[in-house]
């Protein structure tokens, strides 16, 4: 996506408008201005451009159905809804690590962010934002950690021990 | 009691946990896992089943796939799985909503969930009714 494509996306997200519908086709259409989402802080719109710069259309896509999710699910308790740590650490761990931009974005049942992709040999190097801190998982070395918020810079060592 | 390694189960996969490429491992990780049974409820009607009680439309969370497994697979996954071989059982379940309800009561790992998700068989609803 290119820098002109990213400010029409921010303009549809800020825009007073109820015209968009949701469609899985169009990375943009899950914006859907409702309550709250408009008006956008600085803070929120940096926070898009990391979402867009580093997982493209579709993870901001998959992003923001999941926040419209937890917004909507609120009052029903039924099912887990997007922790606000886990999307915090989620912010976090995009600030500081490089990945392909083809990673999968997941809500889990539990209500945690988790991210997908494979290394340069086709091996699974997968992420989940738990409460308390990144539940990460390297198939090629079969390795599973855990490392706190308050450490996150540290994943990277986790995530690339060769590198 | 477990039910026989010779029974296929399968589970519901929706929008958040399949981005029409990958499978979220969180699928099978954990414990009480749910599953449904295909000896109990053949395949075409847990579309019904599972698109009344899993999914949530209004949500976005849209019933994608439902992925099948057997169950002696199953546990020869968990038996060969190096870094921490384990013993699943799956353990009969039922609900109101589904006779077939099914639970792996083990606690999954991340690696052991990847080595699952990787048998797993996805079947799609036109496929399956066709």
């Amino acid at each position: 996506m290119n820098l002109l494509d990213i400010a029409d996306v921010k303009q549809k997200w800020c825009e007073d408008s109820t015209s968009l519908l949701l469609d899985d086709s169009n990375p943009i259409a899950c914006l859907r201005p409702s309550s709250g989402l408009r008006n956008l802080s600085p803070d929120q719109l940096e926070k898009i451009d990391i979402v867009l710069d580093k997982l493209g259309g579709k993870g901001l896509q998959r992003l923001t159905q999941f926040q419209n999710y937890s917004i909507d699910s609120y009052e029903e308790r039924q099912e887990a809804i997007l922790s606000p740590c886990s999307l915090e650490g989620f912010y976090r761990f995009l600030k500081t690590m490089n990945f392909p931009k083809e990673s999968s974005l997941f809500l889990t049942d539990a209500g945690f962010l988790e991210l997908c992709w494979e290394d340069s040999s086709g091996q699974a190097i997968q992420v989940e934002f738990t409460s308390k801190g990144v539940e990460s998982y390297v198939e090629n070395t079969g390795q599973e950690d855990f490392v706190p918020y308050s450490n996150i810079e540290e994943i990277a060592k986790k995530l690339f021990p060769l590198s | 009691m477990p039910i026989s390694s010779q029974e296929n189960i399968v589970r519901a996969i929706c929008s958040n946990q399949y981005d029409g490429d990958r499978l979220s491992p969180s699928l099978f990780k954990g414990t009480n896992t749910s599953v449904s049974r295909l000896s109990l409820i053949p395949l075409e009607e847990h579309w019904a089943l599972f698109r009344e009680h899993v999914q949530k439309p209004q949500h976005q969370r849209l019933l994608k796939k439902i992925g099948e497994i057997n169950v002696g697979v199953l546990q020869e996954i968990g038996r060969n799985y190096v870094e921490s071989p384990k013993e699943i059982t799956v353990d009969p379940n039922p609900l109101d909503w589904n006779r077939a309800h099914a639970v792996i009561p083990q606690n999954i790992t991340r690696g052991l969930a990847n080595k699952i998700i990787h048998e797993i068989k996805l079947h799609t609803e036109c496929e399956t009714n066709s």
